[in-house]
């Protein structure tokens, strides 16, 4: 019995959680996803038109006579130079996003890295109004003194780099916490389905071969009980394996606690008697699956032997109490000394299964009855379907 | 022919000890002399009895299988154990190379075992399997006792003990549940229970180390040990360093 509480680890290995965002190998070409890029294709656009216009009338408002496509054309084919060079710093912060205490490394890319971007963006840009100029009929494109110009262009475009960095190296972690949260979250849900499934799915081994016995043992006797007894392990077998759900209708724990009584009237004849009164219109309702035939099992183990000569009577009842379903389990047996001690095994997974099902609004009470005997009642929501 | 051996059927359900009846009646060597739906009824069954065999369940409410075994008085008759599904006894019966039955069983099988206590019983000496049955029984692990309360067997879970006084040839177990004699030694409970919480004080005395609230030094190295229900007990020199050791090591 102890060894179907234990967890199927193997069943959620997997994923580690903390897939930490360094890179594994040395260097990693990261992917291109084009959905950003055509994203960030249209944002470069729109800010290139948005200078293009500034410079245009900030010229103008100077009292230059420039023709207003050329500005447009200046910041368009900067901002075109800058996308086509995107990958550069885009590669740098997947690889590099911080230093985290390998500082060499992480200069060694950046500075590689900003210096190519330095010198390629200007190379295309330069080279697009070369070509665009003659095109457009404007004549040859002059740049101006390179002295002046290029350290103009390096100081905008190293901080673009930086900028560009920066963000990326944010939105990096933010994705990557993100994403360890959702896994955590997830694994959690794992967890908890698997451990509901492993504290209430199962049949019981030792029930198994015992009913098995009870059927080689009664078949002498009666072929009709055989029959019916044969019936009835044939549904309670269907029960523990149709596992899907640690929650189940009603009506069906009824079916299945009818089922395993039967074995236990076989097994024990006069020695037991049960009682079941249940409020009609609550078959849907869903509760844990085998929890009433837990509680009786439980009366069973703890009353048979001491009272010999005595017969053991269990009441099992199901009623509605202010919107809150309520089972109970009583029986005329010795009770408990002490239920928090004698909570066993079985009233233990009981007890989990109503934790991780219902939170706070399941309740396992352990008692005994004023006139003698134990007394346990589970009461839980009332509810046709669980999230 | 010679008088069929007595037979006594220990097991927890009536259709199953009906089919043992009916394989029984079939063999003329045997007789079943009678039934026990417990461990507690098959104790006095067996000093009622006194069979020379007995078709033993493990698991059954209130006593098990070898709680039985382990309580009967003088009386030692052949076992052949059945169980349906137990893993420990299983390993047990194997390690110690003891027959058993697994449920269900038919005819056959029933038949082979009976052949064999047979045979034992025939020989009527102590056989090499009652001792392995014996040395099975000393290593099990104990999680519980099992006291007599008004002629009747109750197990006693370990957590309920206090302590554990020697007494005469048997041992007072003092419990919150009450104080019970058992037929065990305090050597033997000694060794048995160690692993379970329990150390030696006295030359007559066992505590659960749990139980025990306060020390307080008393003539010359011994020390007075005072147990959660205001009793006293002898810490003696010989086992205080071995208890100390122990009691510091579970209350830190």
């Amino acid at each position: 019995m102890e060894s179907s509480g234990e967890l199927p680890w193997d069943a959620i290995a997997g994923d580690p959680v903390a897939a930490e965002s360094f890179p594994a190998r040395i260097w990693q070409w990261p992917r291109y996803h084009l959905r950003s890029t055509l994203l960030l294709l249209v944002l470069l656009t729109a800010n290139g038109l948005w200078q293009g216009n500034t410079a245009y009338l900030s010229l103008r408002g100077d009292g230059s006579t420039v023709f207003w496509g050329k500005p447009f054309l200046w910041e368009l084919t900067g901002h075109f130079a800058g996308f086509l060079c995107g990958y550069i710093p885009y590669a740098a912060a997947t690889n590099a996003p911080w230093p985290r205490g390998r500082w060499g490394r992480f200069l060694l890319i950046h500075v590689s890295a900003g210096a190519l971007f330095a010198v390629l963006v200007p190379f295309l840009f330069l080279g697009m109004r070369y070509g665009l100029y003659p095109l457009l009929g404007w004549g040859h494109y002059h740049y101006g003194p390179l002295a002046l110009r290029l350290p103009m262009e390096w100081q905008k475009l190293l901080l673009t780099y930086a900028i560009i960095c920066a963000g990326m190296s944010f939105l990096f972690q933010f994705r990557d916490r993100r994403e360890k949260e959702r896994r955590e979250a997830e694994l959690q849900v794992r967890l908890r389905e698997v451990r509901l499934q492993a504290l209430s799915s199962q049949l019981d081994p030792h029930f198994l071969f015992n009913a098995l016995n009870t059927i080689s043992s009664v078949m002498y006797e009666s072929l009709e009980h055989t029959d019916h007894l044969l019936a009835s392990l044939g549904q309670m077998l269907r029960d523990g394996l149709n596992s899907g759900n640690a929650l189940w209708p009603l009506a069906r724990e009824l079916a299945h606690l009818e089922a395993f009584l039967d074995f236990t009237q076989a097994r024990f004849g006069e020695r037991m008697r049960t009682t079941l009164r249940n409020e009609p219109d609550l078959d849907t309702t869903l509760v844990p699956r085998f929890c009433l035939q837990r509680l009786v099992e439980n009366a069973l183990k703890h009353n048979l032997d001491t009272r010999t000569g005595t017969i053991l009577c269990i009441e099992i009842e199901a009623e509605r109490t202010g919107g809150r379903l309520r089972m109970a389990v009583l029986d005329n047996g010795v009770g408990f000394r002490d239920p928090v001690l004698e909570e066993g095994i079985g009233l233990g997974n009981l007890r989990e299964v109503l934790a991780l099902s219902y939170g706070a609004e399941g309740h396992l009470e352990l008692g005994n009855r004023p006139g003698g005997g134990a007394r346990v009642v589970i009461e839980l929501p009332l509810g046709t379907s669980h999230g | 022919m010679a008088e069929p051996f007595r037979v006594l059927i220990i097991d927890d359900e009536a259709p199953a000890r009906a089919k043992i009846r009916r394989f029984l009646a079939s063999d003329g060597r045997f007789l079943a002399a009678g039934e026990a739906p417990d461990g507690t009824e098959a104790l006095a069954s067996v000093r009622r009895l006194r069979p020379e065999l007995l078709i033993l369940d493990i698991q059954m409410p209130g006593l098990t299988g070898f709680e039985v075994l382990e309580n009967m008085e003088e009386t030692k008759p052949q076992v052949i154990f059945a169980t349906a599904y137990d893993q420990f006894a299983l390993q047990a019966f194997e390690a110690h190379a003891l027959d058993y039955l697994l449920k269900p069983f038919d005819q056959s099988r029933f038949a082979r075992a009976l052949d064999k206590a047979w045979a034992q019983l025939q020989a009527g000496r102590p056989s090499a399997e009652a001792s392995r049955l014996q040395t099975m029984l000393s290593q099990r692990p104990l999680d519980r006792l099992v006291v007599k309360q008004d002629d009747h067997w109750i197990p006693l879970p370990l957590r309920h003990i206090l302590r554990i006084s020697a007494k005469g040839k048997q041992v007072l177990i003092h419990s919150d549940q009450g104080e019970f004699l058992a037929n065990w030694t305090l050597q033997e409970l000694e060794a048995r229970l160690q692993c379970h919480g329990f150390a030696r004080v006295h030359r007559s005395e066992i505590v659960a180390l749990d139980a025990v609230a306060q020390m307080e030094p008393w003539d010359h190295s011994d020390a007075l040990l005072i147990l959660k229900d205001a009793s006293h007990v002898v810490l003696s020199r010989t086992y205080r360093g071995a208890f100390l050791e122990r009691w510091g090591g579970c209350r830190s």
